[in-house]
């Protein structure tokens, strides 16, 4: 991992060291995995959830969204997944779109994070 | 390497776990629940734990972990949850589920790797615990592991909170022999699954002890021990469906919590065996007294061997005696343990754990000798001893040299083997009958007299009495006391021991003590009497002093038969006399006779059918009412044939008529009697039966018409007379009474006169008159008549007008009737009116009368 893709993983606060460790030091690996995230279709899955309201789905996949999240070191995104799992099992419907709002802005900075990162790679 | 089973749904989890995993475990993946259980199902022996998410779409974890709790295999397997949840609910929920531990997403590789090792080693180290706790076989604790929890258990509750419990499946081993131990194991195997369930619903423990031993703790209380009484058979028995099998339990509740746990097991095993073989008892539970038997038993076993060489054995005698004349008959002897000791030990204890442990035929033999000692001894003082019955014991008969022993013995002491009876107990005839039938002719072969022992104080059988050809049943008096005196008992003493005496047997009562059973015997036959009425068992001088006193009767009385009767072979519904008697003759039938009772013992078909229904015959032979139908008149007629048949040893007959059941008509039956057999007062007579009704009905009818035809010939005027004319010689066969009348008799006086002759009342210068006519009638005339002269009772002179025909002419006689007419008026009127007539005249010399 050269520095402008550390730089930019950082900036979207990604636990870097500690997602690579857990990869046993294999930061292509890593890599491979965060490009794997871009196709992932949990974020998706969330979505539809949300807008159709069915809040068991919706909560199943931002479950997984969070572990898949914290696994990669995108700490953003697994608390805002992780705020929105304890909204939904709360059942605060009306608090889910601001929950989701944030979920989907934190998707969107480390999707953008993870391009500029491969388009870093040599 | 050790095989781990990753489940997740996300790929990006899976390649991490794998990537912290794969140096030390050999990974599996799954993408959901379903997946998983796919494959643990294939692979549960190879698993050694599972990894799992709980947020899965298709299947999630937690149903991965419920499908895993229902399933034995699967619920051994260690799962480790991961979850990107931190909340308490979800760890609850998994932990609850049977989760083994719990790691959160981001995974920390640390965390994970010492996490899933030490689950994995946990569960290993069970597994050994397992493999040395629990019994390979049956799946309950080993006998080491279950005593353990019996010790902890006992150790947190206390004294008689717990019964311990044992069971076995009687004659095991004879299953594993019979249907192989396959079998054998199958059948501990569902034991052991079916005892497990209910023990730990009990909140008990069970174990496999040895073999087909099985023990089982559980709380002592009213709801265990109903749910226990309500499963066991269950438990026990649905483990082998086809095969037919019983269980023996003994229960200890425990009491003395100082006791280990085996000494605890102990003792509901030996409440276990004390209910061994019973047939109506299968389960005890533990009392002291059960213990002190077990530690008498042993005391007696250790001494055992020195007691027989230091001869403390003694035998006793205990007189046997006819009740009808006060003879001795015999004796029984007795074995007695004079032990320095502990004094004299009653057989009641020794001789059951001697026939148990085997050395009972060491005893036996013991007591043959000094039995066959004494004889010789009694011989040689000139005592003339009477015979001496010794016990043969079930054990002893499958020894192969009993019976070169007994023989031996009797060749040794020179004494005759009548005076040496052979009583083999009528239990030993329960199993391996044919073996011991066998052994039990060999010895009647060799001149041996059998008698069984103890009939009627068991399941007495009457099979018993058919196979074995013993010579004398011994009838034990406890079959009376248990039934105590009704009509019952009575009635089935009473034809045992007419059972026994018509195939041959003499019947010995033994135990009798009352002179009330004394009398009872003797009224129905049984004379032969041993028990405390007459004597106790006594020792050798005791027993002498009593013969003394007493007259001896050397010889049983035993069943007198008719020549060429086999007594057996005609009781036995399979002989060819049985078939004879059922097949070949006509109605027959076999009475018994006694002090003026007649009873019906046996019919043949043909019998049946004469007499009319089986309800007759039914009636006929109810007991102790015989003969029922028959009128008084017509059973002194019978008992007068039977009494006659008795005294003559003949076949002797009478006539009866019988009524129908349902039936007015009587039936008339010719009825033959003879003896066949004699015992005491009893006698069997075999009768055969013909319906003569037919015959008897024209026999009568022709009596009727003879009868008034006699009236018609005896209300009519003159003489009537029929003669027969034989070899030159007449006689008179018939005459009416004014035959009698003409001469002036009386019937009566003409019956004595008509012996001497018949022409005793003829002119003799008139002979020659009737002389000429009979001449004329033999020579073919039709009808005869003449006139002649006779001289009455009073003297007086008549004359008499014969008119005779011949009736019948047969090649041997000539039967001729003859028609009188007293003309004397008529005769007179015409002499008077010629005087010149002297042949008229009836002055000259009178008859012969």
């Amino acid at each position: 991992m050269n520095e402008q893709q550390r730089r930019v993983l950082t900036l979207r606060d990604t636990d870097i060291n500690a997602a690579i460790y857990r990869c046993c030091n294999d930061e292509k690996l890593y890599g491979k995995l965060m490009r794997d995230f871009l196709t992932d279709k949990t974020m998706s899955e969330l979505m539809i959830a949300v807008q159709v309201a069915s809040w068991d789905e919706a909560f199943t996949a931002a479950h997984a969204l969070k572990g898949l999240a914290g696994n990669l070191g995108f700490v953003p995104l697994m608390h805002s997944t992780g705020k929105l799992v304890v909204t939904i099992r709360g059942g605060r419907t009306l608090e889910i779109p601001e929950a989701v709002t944030e979920v989907r802005s934190c998707y969107r900075d480390i999707t953008d994070a993870i391009r500029q990162y491969l388009s870093y790679e040599e | 390497m050790r095989k781990v089973l990753i489940v997740d749904d996300a790929k990006s989890n899976r390649v991490i776990l794998k990537t912290i995993l794969s140096k030390d475990y050999d990974l599996i993946e799954a993408e959901d629940g379903k997946e998983a259980l796919t494959i643990m199902h294939r692979n549960y022996r190879l698993l050694s734990a599972i990894v799992l998410d709980l947020m899965m779409p298709v299947m999630d974890g937690y149903e991965v972990l419920s499908a895993m709790r229902d399933n034995v295999s699967l619920a051994q397997i260690p799962v480790i949850v991961v979850t990107a949840s931190a909340d308490d609910d979800s760890r609850v929920k998994a932990l609850a589920l049977g989760a083994n531990d719990f790691v959160t997403k981001p995974f920390h590789p640390d965390i994970i790797r010492h996490c899933l090792r030490n689950n994995i080693s946990l569960r290993e180290t069970a597994s050994i615990m397992n493999a040395i706790q629990k019994d390979k076989l049956t799946g309950v604790f080993t006998r080491e592991a279950f005593f353990s929890k019996v010790s902890e258990l006992v150790r947190d509750h206390g004294s008689g909170t717990f019964v311990l419990t044992c069971f076995d499946i009687d004659n095991f081993k004879l299953i594993n022999d019979q249907y192989g131990a396959v079998v054998g194991d199958k059948i501990l195997r569902g034991i052991g699954t079916n005892i497990k369930t209910i023990f730990e619903e009990l909140d008990g423990v069970c174990g496999r002890i040895s073999g087909d031993n099985f023990a089982g703790i559980y709380p002592n209380t009213p709801e265990a021990e109903e749910f226990i009484e309500k499963n066991r058979d269950r438990a026990m028995l649905s483990a082998a469906r086809d095969i037919n099998m019983s269980y023996s339990v003994g229960r200890y509740v425990i009491n003395d919590v100082t006791l280990s746990a085996s000494s605890m097991y102990d003792r509901a095993y030996i409440a276990k065996q004390s209910v061994k073989g019973l047939y109506d008892r299968h389960l005890a539970y533990f009392d002291e007294d059960m213990l002190n038997n077990l530690v008498q038993e042993q005391q007696i076993t250790n001494e055992m061997d020195a007691a027989l060489k230091k001869k403390q054995f003694e035998v006793w005698f205990q007189p046997q005696v006819n009740s009808a004349n006060g003879a001795i008959i015999g004796a029984e002897a007795l074995v007695r343990w004079r032990h320095p000791v502990r004094g004299l030990i009653s057989p009641g204890i020794f001789i059951p754990i001697f026939e148990r442990n085997g050395f009972i035929y060491e005893l036996d033999k013991e007591v043959w000798e000094q039995t066959c000692q004494y004889i010789r001894k009694w011989i040689d003082e000139g005592l003339d001893p009477v015979p001496v019955s010794v016990n043969i014991s079930r054990c002893d008969i499958f020894r192969e040299d009993l019976i070169l022993v007994i023989e031996g013995l009797v060749e040794r002491y020179g004494i005759t083997k009548n005076l040496l009876r052979l009583e083999i107990t009528e239990s030993a005839f329960e199993t391996a009958t044919d073996h011991i039938v066998t052994v039990v002719k060999q010895l009647i072969e060799r001149g041996f007299t059998i008698e069984i022992d103890d009939f009627g104080s068991g399941y007495s059988s009457l099979n018993t009495l058919k196979d074995v050809p013993a010579h004398v049943l011994k009838l034990d008096m406890k079959f009376l006391n248990n039934s105590g005196h009704d009509d019952r008992g009575g009635n089935i003493v009473e034809s045992v021991v007419r059972m026994a005496k018509w195939i041959g047997m003499s019947v010995l009562a033994e135990g009798v003590e009352t002179q009330e059973q004394a009398d009872f015997l003797k009224s129905v036959g049984c004379n032969y009497i041993q028990g405390y009425l007459y004597a106790r068992p006594m020792p050798e001088a005791g027993y002498l002093e009593y013969v003394e006193l007493l007259q001896k009767e050397t010889s049983m009385q035993t069943l007198e038969t008719i020549e060429h009767l086999n007594n057996r072979s005609f009781w036995d519904p399979k002989s060819i006399d049985t078939l004879i008697f059922n097949s070949y003759v006509g109605a027959a039938c076999v009475v018994e006779y006694k002090n003026g009772h007649l009873e019906l013992l046996r019919t043949n078909k043909k019998f049946s059918l004469e007499v009319g229904s089986m309800d007759v015959v039914s009636e006929l032979t109810h007991l102790n009412q015989p003969i029922r139908k028959l009128s008084e008149s017509y059973h002194k007629v019978l008992l007068s044939c039977i009494t006659k048949a008795i005294e003559t040893s003949k076949e002797e007959t009478c006539e009866v008529s019988l009524k129908k059941l349902n039936d007015k008509e009587e039936v008339r039956f010719l009825v033959a009697a003879r003896t066949i057999a004699n015992t005491n007062d009893r006698w069997l007579l075999y009768c055969t039966v013909s319906n003569i009704t037919a015959q008897y009905r024209i026999n009568e009818a022709l009596t009727e018409t003879n009868g008034m035809l006699t009236l018609l010939a005896d209300s009519i005027p003159g003489g009537i007379a029929t003669y027969e004319y034989k070899n030159g010689d007449i006689s008179i066969v018939y005459y009416n009474d004014g035959f009698c009348k003409t001469l002036g008799y009386t019937k009566k006086e003409y019956d004595e006169l008509s012996k001497k002759s018949v022409s005793s009342c003829i002119f003799k210068e008139d002979f020659h008159i009737i002389e000429e006519q009979l001449v004329n009638l033999l020579g073919g005339t039709k009808t005869i008549e003449c006139v002649y002269r006779i001289q009455t009772k009073q003297g007086e002179c008549r004359w008499l007008m014969h008119r005779a025909q011949i009736i019948s002419r047969r090649k041997d006689a000539i039967h001729i009737n003859s028609v009188f007419l007293d003309v004397t008026d008529e005769y007179t009127k015409e002499t008077n009116l010629s005087t010149g007539d002297t042949s008229k005249k009836c002055d000259s010399t009178g008859g012969e009368a």
